[in-house]
């Protein structure tokens, strides 16, 4: 197996008395496409501003195809973009100086894929910067990260503005980008059902660590709301330990399978005594079931 | 090579506005670097005018392309590519360079003896672009007074060659410091937030915010309960505001004591001070406006005029405030140390400039930080100051005769300036007064 493109290990990062980042350990092979989940204040910018190199960790170490950043070659930066949550200067360029002069930075820059771009999300190449909306100042600093045909992509919200169809659009970009060139992404969201489209691992990030990283597809396919009846309020036992959320009631009990096991739905289904009825849920339920169980 | 002409057009072009501003002062007074000196026998005087001119020109000339410069080191590609930094750094170098290089040679046609001086354009526009390229207030300030601190010592009988070979050593010093220290990770909002914690100020060093936090916290109630409206939140929350003329005093105070002219270095510096005070007044009036955000939709019609008067009367008040403390003190400091000063001219001039400031508070207020930076509020208020300064030096008036009818026009002009902006200032809608972006 190859060697992971991103590897933090052990990382900290503290503001004032409180710790974002508590040792976290996190892995991105090539290739995958991985959503940051978390709620707000959960580190998610802290997180890849620090891959970026943009913030100290307290402690811990960040490798880019497994160099430290001071060790990283001009050609390996120059293979990396990054579209950072709020995004500041430039606003007295014009939308094409902005994309021409960055694009200067980078060897790899498709100036015609840019256009195209530029050209399919009805952005004016003669507006100024400072004039463009909140969407649209996202929207540029997108193409300018796509643009750059990048080797790792960060993405820190990068559709929080967008509208639903250019979201869709973006979201399509992003997966043809992969396919074509194999680039890795990393971008925090809060628009799970986004998620369910592009990435193939999903991070859940809480308590200043990664408690949840999988494949989505697997994820999918483990995770349920299940109801289990019997005579009386069942109470959680042994067998059941690996539920969360667990609800008694009066005729038996409802609880969340959050977590892949071992066996399948079905297999879960049909080993136990109980009659179990399995409820499929969305990746969306599912983040708002995992948050819920560690209030 | 390409990519560093771009950086260059960029940073001639981030705000064009103080660029024209900056050019009217270099047409003004390099034109003069060559003509007046001509006419002027003493070496001393002329030895003053070309280096206090090229000083002027070259400071706002590395305050200018520095703020290009600041502008575009915001993108994380400054942290990370050491590529981008080079072409940021190098094409504000050569601008420094190319600039120094035409002022040196126009201060060559009269310059009557120490050659080192011809490098003075290029140290002043290096130490001036600290104030905008600082890591923080002391960078801002420490650094771009260090040749004024390193001149004095003049006085203690260090010669003047060694003292601008420190001071070129030191300018170059600055130029390495920008290629291999200057590698700050970038400063977001949300981080100095957290850093300072909710409830104080971004914009403030976590120190004055939790003074202004704690100040605030017992003075709010009071204010809301005596004045019932909002514009306490511009101006009074913030200590910072009315600590500006003390802050300026520091400054004074060993100038005053070092130099062996104090007379004419308290006149003048109280008159620049008083100048700077309300610039910054201003300044961060408008910065700390959208605070008012979250409730300036509720006032609506004859309320919301009533609210900008508010506004406008707080900002003049605390323009006349500092301007007193700042004037005041220095008089009292005089007397103090026994210094001898022109009680008159002091206080004549500080009203002229206090009168400049009201009459462009509402304009200064009005104005879009979209459309405007703080570089060319500093520009255009300091160039009326110049203006004003260098009248008064050059025209040599006495003192009996400044209420003669030019003065008249002079203050007749501020007044109908005043209410002109004052009128555009009521007539803009909330909302413009209030964007940041």
């Amino acid at each position: 197996m190859s060697s992971p493109i991103l590897s933090v290990t052990n990382f900290s990062k503290s503001y004032a008395d409180a710790k974002v980042l508590d040792s976290l350990n996190f892995e991105i092979n090539q290739g995958d496409i991985v959503a940051l989940l978390g709620r707000n204040g959960a580190g998610k910018s802290t997180l890849l501003e620090s891959i970026m190199n943009l913030r100290n960790g307290d402690q811990g170490q960040v490798l880019l195809w497994g160099n430290k950043w001071d060790n990283l070659s001009q050609a390996q930066r120059e293979k990396i973009s990054f579209v950072a949550q709020e995004t500041a200067g430039f606003e007295w360029m014009k939308v094409d100086d902005f994309l021409t002069y960055l694009g200067g930075f980078f060897p790899s820059w498709d100036a015609n894929y840019c256009q195209k771009l530029v050209h399919k999300w009805n952005l004016d190449p003669k507006q100024r910067v400072g004039d463009l909306s909140g969407g649209q100042s996202q929207i540029l600093h997108v193409i300018q990260a796509l643009s750059v045909k990048p080797d790792l992509m960060i993405l820190d919200e990068p559709v929080a503005h967008l509208d639903p169809n250019i979201r869709r659009q973006f979201l399509g970009e992003l997966v043809e980008l992969t396919c074509e060139i194999g680039s890795t992404v990393i971008f925090s969201s809060h628009i799970v059902s986004d998620l369910e489209r592009v990435a193939n691992k999903v991070a859940l990030l809480m308590n200043g660590e990664i408690q949840h990283y999988y494949d989505v597809e697997e994820l999918k396919a483990s995770i349920a709301h299940v109801k289990i009846s019997t005579e009386a309020p069942l109470q959680q036992t042994e067998e059941f330990s690996s539920l969360i959320n667990w609800t008694p009631i009066a005729g038996g009990a409802t609880a969340t399978i959050a977590t892949p096991m071992k066996q399948t739905l079905d297999e879960f289904k049909n080993n136990h005594s109980a009659h179990i009825e399995i409820i499929p849920m969305s990746l969306e339920d599912w983040y708002l079931e995992v948050c819920h169980a560690t209030d | 090579m390409q990519q560093i002409k771009r950086t260059i057009g960029f940073y001639f072009s981030h705000s064009y506005v103080t660029l024209i501003s900056i050019i009217l002062l270099a047409a003004t007074l390099m034109p003069m670097q060559i003509i007046l000196p001509g006419n002027s026998g003493e070496p001393e005087r002329i030895l003053s005018f070309l280096l206090m001119s090229s000083c002027v020109i070259g400071s706002f000339i590395g305050i200018y392309f520095a703020g290009g410069m600041l502008k575009l080191k915001q993108h994380y590609l400054w942290a990370i590519n050491p590529y981008y930094r080079n072409v940021l750094i190098s094409a504000f170098l050569i601008l420094v360079i190319v600039y120094s290089a035409i002022q040196a040679s126009v201060m060559s046609i009269n310059l009557p003896r120490l050659h080192l001086l011809l490098f003075t354009p290029f140290c002043a526009a290096m130490f001036s672009a600290f104030t905008v390229l600082g890591k923080s207030l002391l960078h801002k300030t420490l650094i771009p007074s260090a040749p004024i601190l390193l001149g004095l010592t003049v006085k203690l009988g260090v010669p003047p060659n060694v003292i601008l070979l420190l001071i070129i050593g030191a300018s170059v010093g600055l130029v390495y410091y920008l290629f291999e220290v200057d590698r700050d990770k970038v400063k977001t909002a949300k981080e100095t937030l957290q850093a300072v914690g909710i409830g104080e100020s971004a914009t403030l060093p976590p120190i004055v915010a939790k003074i202004n936090h704690a100040i605030g916290r017992h003075l709010t109630p009071m204010i809301k309960k005596s004045r019932k409206d909002v514009s306490w939140a511009i101006c009074l929350p913030y200590f910072k505001l009315g600590l500006v003329p003390l802050t300026y005093l520091v400054f004074i105070i060993p100038l005053s004591l070092m130099g062996d002219n104090e007379k004419s270095i308290l006149e003048v510096f109280t008159v620049m001070m008083t100048a700077s005070t309300l610039i910054s007044l201003i300044g961060e009036s408008r910065k700390l406006m959208p605070q008012i955000k979250p409730v300036a939709h509720t006032f609506i019609g004859p309320g919301q005029i009533d609210l900008k008067n508010r506004i406008l009367r707080a900002v003049d008040f605390l323009i006349v405030k500092n301007c007193t403390i700042l004037v005041a003190s220095v008089i009292v400091l005089a007397e103090l140390l026994s210094i001898e000063y022109n009680f008159k001219l002091i206080v004549l001039q500080s009203i002229l400039v206090v009168g400049v400031g009201l009459a462009f508070s509402p304009g200064f207020l009005s104005l879009r930080w979209i459309n405007v930076s703080l570089v060319l509020v500093t520009a255009l208020a300091s160039y009326a100051g110049v203006i004003i300064l260098a009248g008064i030096w050059l025209s040599n008036t006495p003192s009996d005769q400044w209420f003669s009818l030019p003065a008249f026009i002079y203050v007749g002009s501020l007044i109908a300036l005043r209410l002109i902006s004052k009128t555009y200032f009521a007539k803009l809608p909330m909302e413009s007064l209030l964007k940041v972006k």
